[in-house]
């Protein structure tokens, strides 16, 4: 989809009055190479495919946006352009499963929402698609997020394009259910709701039918002939897309398993009933469970459901006991692993810095026990499959989508840069070429220059999206050059300044 | 706090090889039949009593039995006969009861709906089965009834769960009844509001909608309108085409199923007016009803009391709610409940009032039956009648066959104010257990009390974690305590001590000094430490069998606890010194030797442990440095003796397999005849030199490195192999051993620094006298912490020796044996000793029979008994039996067996009394102790049972 557009600016503004300084920016960050090639070659990498064992040094040959070719050595056609990634490492671009960020507002007001779209409400201008890119997070499944009964309609984007449109990977992926009552709601008020929303759809398909069996009884010119079950039974058959109320349609999507489930619990108590509604609804096949931390309790029942879950970027569930006071810990992957579950992990916008990088999260699964391999699962492979893109994303084999990060080491090790990413073939990150970087790890002297203040909204902006790092609160508190640190750290010393100190952002419905 | 279980499951190996066997193939079967059968225990629990709470007779059983299998009762019972491998869980103090039904609970919290009648929200939605409930576990209450809020008119429908059980075996009925709330907290619902979305033409903007009760005059009129609203919603839907259907409604779709499945009506209210009119809105309409409020119920019950109702009554006592005013208001009730005797005869179920806590449904029920309720009544209000009301009583509420095991035991009474919960089942499982809680508490109540030096009647004592906490007429009873109630004809008395015995020789005879003691060689206490325990003698004041030296050392221990910690009641108790052959001058001076290096040993203690008090207080005690005489090594090398094979220093490796590389050394050796003193450097750390001392004999070199290690002595042997050079090794403690090799670099006579670490670690501190663990018990001795026992026999010597302890050595003392102690009782008496009397139980003196325990104790000395023997000390009681028998004063030899003889030995705050801090050793007679007929029921040790 990039194909062929001149795209190629990393997002670094904000709407409005700083678009044409971000135009401006943009000419002057194009980056290198990226334009005209078509087809490209990467020589002498280590890869780390996820899909197949890794290979020590191999090459990949991407074409037209996808992976044509991966093997241990590759004669570089006419056209291709030849990258030598000797010491570096291929990692698919990682997938994040289950975010409301990117858009305006996390939630509408109404609990019942299934015909709204969060095309509608995604702003490319966010910070937040510029650090997933920076992150190596190439694919982002953007949702309404908790605070709702019935969320709208999802998408999955890449972080790079002006328009909603540019960076759609998928559209039509999934509706937000939540078992977990949203603000104000009790669980009997929510279930009740659940209850009476699906009764409605029934209630309307059946109208229709009868509607549209009649109408085909009129063309025919015959005379209704069986009684009012059959009659809805046979028209419902005969229901066309366009005879849906807009309101109903992605509702009667999801009931026709047309659409996937992204079902929220937030609690143990939540699991049975939503494995329950999907059943009862005919998309269980479509459901993708997302947890909170409590939910291994539930453990026995997600064993036997053996539907994919999303948890929660808080790895670790504590629980006081409530007469003795002692504190339990539960590491949750570790769990679900043991259950033979398939588990994705997730990012959140929290204070927590592991909670923010899925490489991060993935790093310390391995750490309580969870196998590399599907620690490294988890954060590319799995994900995609939940958003039904199992045959585009998450891996570096041929026929995939070219989204491709080049990483200066392991992708779990925490000294490990993300130095380009390729998404669908085109190179839209270049760490030389990241301004935020690059001011970050400007001398002190160079920082007190004209441009301070242009940086302080923006900084403004990065505090008020939550991003809040202690180490680097102090101005005194340099990071030095040589110190090598992830990429979504070192950005945050872009909003050092005058007036740019970090603050506490909005949670949203998380 | 463990409940005591005697495992009745017979041990032999080839029924637990059958046992596995069978395990095996029934695992097999279910295996193949590809079946995960998730079937609860099977066990049997006896107790002292069983509330079934079943209809008409046997609703208690005293000495009951419950057959568990597979989580379900099978049988109850007295006397029922255990299958084969049938664990047994026998708990004689214990009450148990079914599982407790609150038909009440705010568990589900109140819908959000707007609904003023929401039928459609269903309480089961809202109720967390994962959370942790051991709050209301700990109150025995295993099932509740979920209410969907008391804040509208129809708040929902209700449910009934076993308490935090995720699986949906535990729903045992998701839609009990319909919630209708009557009153001020139901009005006043908020306006409808009516969501557009999406906006358009298509959806007409409605106002929010009013809604009913805002008054009294509202709320049947409501009611009414929304059944027949329902009513008539479920009739139009089973005919005729959908578009002629009335349009989707929630409410009055689930409405109209409750109706129309007749559901039962619960209706709560505050006042008699609106209960009343409930009683006919709910006949009117031919549905079943439960009538759940305050007081005001009894006033309705009874109106009604010719006809079958059923109600919850809400206690009108919060346990957990500070107190507060009523005011002046003349109106307004107080908290006195009284309930009118119609509601014996109705189905009645207890609750607390709003907001309490949900665990405390026994103590609602006890105030129900303070209230007027009988006490069968009360107890079937949290039980059988709950599940009848609720309608599950053919799963819960009742111990009978049939019914799941859901089970509570107490440590007493049920609705005694200080019961309390130690165990719950639920379908056979320990859902909740007092010994988790980790509370130690053990509380024992019995007609009579010998405290070890009087009698209180009754007598209760409080033993936490293995010490007495509290002794008196009564005892605090702290939650989930084990009680046990040994009736008002049984006698407590502390454990008795056996004042001089063996016990932990193990067999051996021969003599110790006061260096060894028995209790350090004490790891677990072995089969004649149960024989004696099991007799009633807790406590031993064991020592070896013969004094070696001047005296033997004597330790208290335990005749029964788990580890040696536990077995050791004070390490030294006491010394012991043998007189009984010497005549009174040479008896004398050996007692006086013996004291007097004691005291110097001990003197010389204290001197240093003031120093080093006032050392630590105040700092060092400044000492004038004086400076070291410089030295002159050039004099000294004038003097050039002349040139051996050692003297000189050398330069060497010590390598071998522990260390990981060879390390370098210098020694400084000078030979002198044929010993050699020397220094050696940076083997043992940190470039310090120690001294090396030993002999050089044919070329041989054998020196001891001066060196302190833990594990034993380094030394150096070695062969100068070629001259200036040496070849051997280094032995650590017999352990470690190195290749040792070095060269000789220099031949003149070396200057020889030793830097000697001191033991002592405080610094520059006072230094330590040396310890001697022969000397040790005098420490304790001096301090007047332990006794010495004297064995003496004849009346001089007992004479010659009591003038050493008045002025010279006060020190706490008492004879031992004492055979002529009887001519001089006045003596003894004045003096205070106390007298371990001899083994013989009665002999002939001067043609009568005679005994000393009974005879010295009439004269006023306080006495005590010895078995002279290891298990022998189990006939001890036995043995003061016949004394008794035979003119002693039953008292008296009690007291003698318990509080003087521990008195006697200054131990008496550790033993023999039970009085707060004595240890948990506490025996349970079932009729006066001593008696012959008397048989010992029970013994505790440390507040652990070792006897039933």
């Amino acid at each position: 989809m990039l194909k062929g557009r001149s795209m190629k600016i990393a997002h670094c503004g904000r709407i409005g009055r700083r678009v044409s300084l971000m135009l401006a920016l943009a000419v002057s960050l194009s980056v290198a190479g990226a334009a005209d090639a078509q087809t490209i070659l990467f020589e002498n990498a280590r890869i780390v495919p996820v899909s197949s064992k890794d290979i020590k040094k191999g090459s990949v040959l991407v074409k037209d946006g996808k992976i044509v070719r991966v093997a241990e050595s590759l004669e570089a056609p006419f056209d291709a352009k030849v990258i030598d990634c000797t010491g570096k490492t291929l990692f698919p671009g990682m997938v994040d499963p289950h975010t409301w960020r990117g858009m305006d507002v996390p939630n509408e007001s109404p609990p019942v929402t299934p015909f709204v779209n969060v095309y509608d409400a995604i702003d490319p201008s966010q910070l937040f698609f510029e650090d997933s890119l920076r992150d190596g997070v190439t694919s982002i499944h953007i949702i309404a997020a908790n605070d709702c009964v019935i969320g709208g309609m999802s998408r999955v984007v890449h972080p790079i394009g002006m328009t909603p449109e540019e960076m759609t990977t998928a559209g039509q992926v999934a509706l937000k259910l939540c078992i977990s009552p949203k603000n104000g709601f009790d669980r009997m008020l929510q279930m009740a709701t659940f209850r009476e929303t699906f009764a409605k759809l029934d209630e309307s398909m059946k109208s229709l039918a009868e509607k549209r069996y009649e109408d085909k009884l009129r063309e025919e010119g015959k005379d209704l002939d069986v009684p009012p079950e059959e009659e809805q039974k046979r028209g419902r058959e005969l229901i066309r897309d366009e005879d849906v109320d807009e309101k109903d349609r992605n509702l009667l999507w999801l009931t026709q398993g047309k659409i996937r489930a992204f079902i929220y619990c937030g609690k143990a108590m939540d699991v049975r009933p939503a494995i329950a509604l999907a059943k009862k609804h005919g998309f269980y096949e479509q459901t993708v469970l997302v947890l909170g931390s409590e939910c291994f309790k539930a453990t026995d029942e997600l064993k036997d459901a053996r539907r994919p879950v999303v948890l929660d970027a808080n790895l670790v569930h504590r629980e006081k006991d409530p007469i003795t006071g002692e504190e339990k810990e539960t590491f949750v992957p570790r769990q679900m692993d043991r259950a033979g579950l398939k588990f994705a992990l997730q990012r959140q916008a929290s204070s927590s810095l592991g909670d923010r990088y899925l490489w991060y999260q993935a790093a310390r699964c391995v750490a309580e026990g969870v196998s590399r391999d599907k620690a490294l699962k988890s954060i590319t492979l799995w994900p995609a499959e939940m958003l039904g893109l199992g045959e585009r994303l998450g891996s570096i084999e041929s026929g995939k989508d070219a989204n491709i990060l080049v990483l200066t080491g392991d992708p779990l090790d925490a000294q490990t840069w993300v130095e380009h990413v390729y998404v669908q073939g085109e190179h839209v990150y270049d760490r030389e070429e990241d301004i935020r970087l690059k001011k970050l790890f400007a001398k002190p002297a160079e920082e007190a220059g004209p441009s301070t203040s242009e940086s302080a909204p923006a900084d403004e902006e990065k505090a008020a999206e939550g991003d809040s790092k202690p180490e680097l609160k102090n101005a005194d508190d340099q990071p030095r050059q040589d110190q090598p640190r992830r990429p979504g750290e070192g950005r945050r010393g872009g909003r050092r300044g005058p007036g740019g100190g970090p603050r506490p952002g909005p949670r949203g419905g998380e | 706090m463990r409940l005591s279980e005697s495992n009745n499951l017979r041990r032999s190996a080839l029924r637990r090889m059958m046992h596995c066997a069978w395990v095996f193939a029934s695992c097999a079967a279910f295996a193949d039949a590809g079946i995960v059968h998730a079937a609860g225990p099977t066990f049997m629990l006896k107790a002292g009593r069983v509330y079934t709470m079943a209809d008409g007779e046997g609703w208690v059983i005293d000495g009951g039995m419950v057959l568990v299998k597979d989580g379900r009762i099978a049988e109850v019972g007295r006397d029922l006969t255990i299958p084969p491998f049938v664990e047994l869980i026998d708990l004689p103090d214990a009450v148990v009861m079914p599982g407790l039904v609150s038909a009440e609970s705010w568990l589900a919290g109140q819908n959000q709906g707007e609904d003023s009648v929401g039928a459609q929200y269903r309480a089961l939605d809202a109720y967390d089965p994962y959370q942790n409930y051991d709050r209301v576990l700990a109150g025995g209450v295993t099932t509740v009834y979920l209410n969907p809020g008391r804040h509208r008119l129809v708040s929902g429908v209700g449910a009934v769960v076993k308490i935090g059980e995720p699986d949906p075996s535990a729903v045992l009925d998701p839609a009990t009844d319909l919630v209708i709330n009557l009153g001020e907290p139901a009005f006043n619902p908020p306006a409808k509001e009516h969501w557009l979305v999406p906006p358009s033409s298509d959806f007409k903007i409605r106002p929010d909608e009013i809604q009913r009760p805002t008054s009294r005059l509202g709320q049947f009129l409501q009611l009414n309108e929304s059944f027949n609203a329902a009513i008539a919603y479920g009739e139009q839907l089973r005919k005729g085409k959908h578009a002629e259907q009335p349009e989707f409604d929630a409410g009055l779709e689930a409405l109209a199923e409750r109706l129309q499945k007749k559901s039962v009506l619960r209706v709560r209210a505050d006042r008699a007016t609106d209960l009343e009119q409930a009683i006919e809105f709910c006949e009117a309409r031919k549905h079943a009803f439960v009538l759940a409020g305050g007081r005001e119920i009894s006033a309705v019950a009874r109106k009604l009391q010719d006809r079958s109702a059923a109600f919850v009554l809400e206690v009108p006592v919060n346990p957990a709610n500070p107190g507060n005013d009523l005011g002046v208001n003349p109106d307004v009730l107080g908290d006195e409940l009284r309930i009118d005797p119609a509601l014996e005869n109705s189905r009645l179920a207890i609750v607390g009032p709003s907001g309490a806590p949900h665990g405390e449904l026994l103590f609602y029920a006890a105030v129900a039956e303070g209230g007027g309720l009988s006490h069968r009544k009360a107890l079937a209000a949290v039980t059988s009648d709950a599940a009848k009301i609720l309608g599950v009583d053919g799963r819960v509420g009742a111990i009978r066959a049939g019914l799941d095991a859901d089970l509570v035991v107490l440590n007493g009474e049920p609705l005694s104010g200080s019961t309390s919960v130690l165990r719950v089942y639920i379908d056979g499982r320990v859902r909740f257990d007092a010994a988790d809680v980790g509370t130690d508490s053990l509380v024992i109540k019995a007609g009579r009390a010998w405290t070890g030096d009087r009698w209180i009647e009754p007598g209760a004592v409080l033993i936490e974690n293995g010490r007495i906490v509290a002794v008196g007429e009564t005892a605090p009873q702290p939650p989930f305590a084990r009680v046990i109630d040994a009736g008002a004809d049984a006698v407590l008395t502390p454990g008795f001590i056996d004042a001089r015995g063996h016990l932990g020789c193990e067999g051996d005879r021969s003599s110790a000094g006061a260096e060894a003691s028995i209790a350090k060689s004490l790891y677990m206490a072995g089969p004649e430490f149960d024989r004696v325990s099991r007799a009633g003698v807790t406590t031993v004041f064991t020592s070896a069998y013969r004094p070696g030296g001047t005296a033997a050392r004597i330790s208290a221990i335990h005749t029964a606890g788990e580890n040696r910690d536990a077995l050791i009641v004070k390490e030294t108790a006491g010394l012991l010194m043998s007189l009984g052959g010497a005549d009174p001058e040479a008896a004398v001076g050996r007692l006086k030797s013996a004291l007097g290096a004691g005291k110097k040993y001990d003197e010389a203690w204290k001197k240093y442990e003031k120093e080093l008090e006032e050392y630590k207080t105040k700092g060092a005690p400044k000492v004038e440095e004086k400076p070291e005489p410089e030295k002159k090594p050039e004099e000294e090398q004038k003097e050039k003796p002349p040139e051996d094979p050692v003297t000189g220093t050398w330069e060497g490796e010590v390598s071998g397999a522990p260390l990981p590389e060879a390390q370098g050394f210098i020694a400084k050796m000078k030979l002198t005849g044929d010993q050699v003193e020397g220094s050696l450097e940076t083997i043992f750390g940190g470039g310090e030199s120690v001294g090396i001392r030993g002999t050089y004999r044919d070329k041989h070199l054998s020196l001891e490195v001066e060196v302190d290690i833990p594990i034993g002595k380094a030394m150096i042997e070695a062969d100068i192999d070629r001259p200036d050079h040496l070849t051997g090794t280094l032995d650590i403690a017999g352990r470690f051993q190195f290749d040792l090799d070095a060269t000789r670099t220099e031949k003149s006579v070396p200057e020889i620094k030793v830097t000697r670490k001191r033991k002592q670690k405080s610094g520059d501190g006072p230094e330590a006298p040396k310890k001697d663990e022969a000397m040790e018990p005098y420490r304790d001795l001096f301090a007047g912490k332990i006794a010495l026992m004297l064995d003496v026999n004849s009346r001089l010597t007992i004479e010659a020796i009591l003038p050493v302890f008045e002025k010279e050595f006060t020190v706490p003392f008492v004879l031992l044996n004492a055979e002529e102690a009887r001519l001089i009782t006045d003596k003894l008496a004045a003096a205070k000793v106390g007298v371990v009397v001899e083994t013989s139980p009665a002999k002939m003196v001067n043609g009568r029979e005679y005994v000393q325990a009974a005879d010295l104790s009439r004269s006023g000395i306080s006495v005590a008994f010895q078995s002279d023997a290891e298990d022998g000390a189990r006939l001890l009681p036995v043995r003061v039996a016949y004394k008794v028998r035979k003119g002693m004063d039953a008292t008296a030899a009690l007291r003698a067996l318990t509080g003087d003889a521990a008195t006697m030995m200054q131990s008496g705050d550790a033993v023999g009394y039970l009085k707060p801090g004595c240890r948990g050793d506490v025996l349970i007679f079932n009729g006066p102790p001593l008696e012959p007929a008397t048989r010992l029921d029970r013994v505790i040790i440390d507040g652990r049972e070792v006897r039933r």
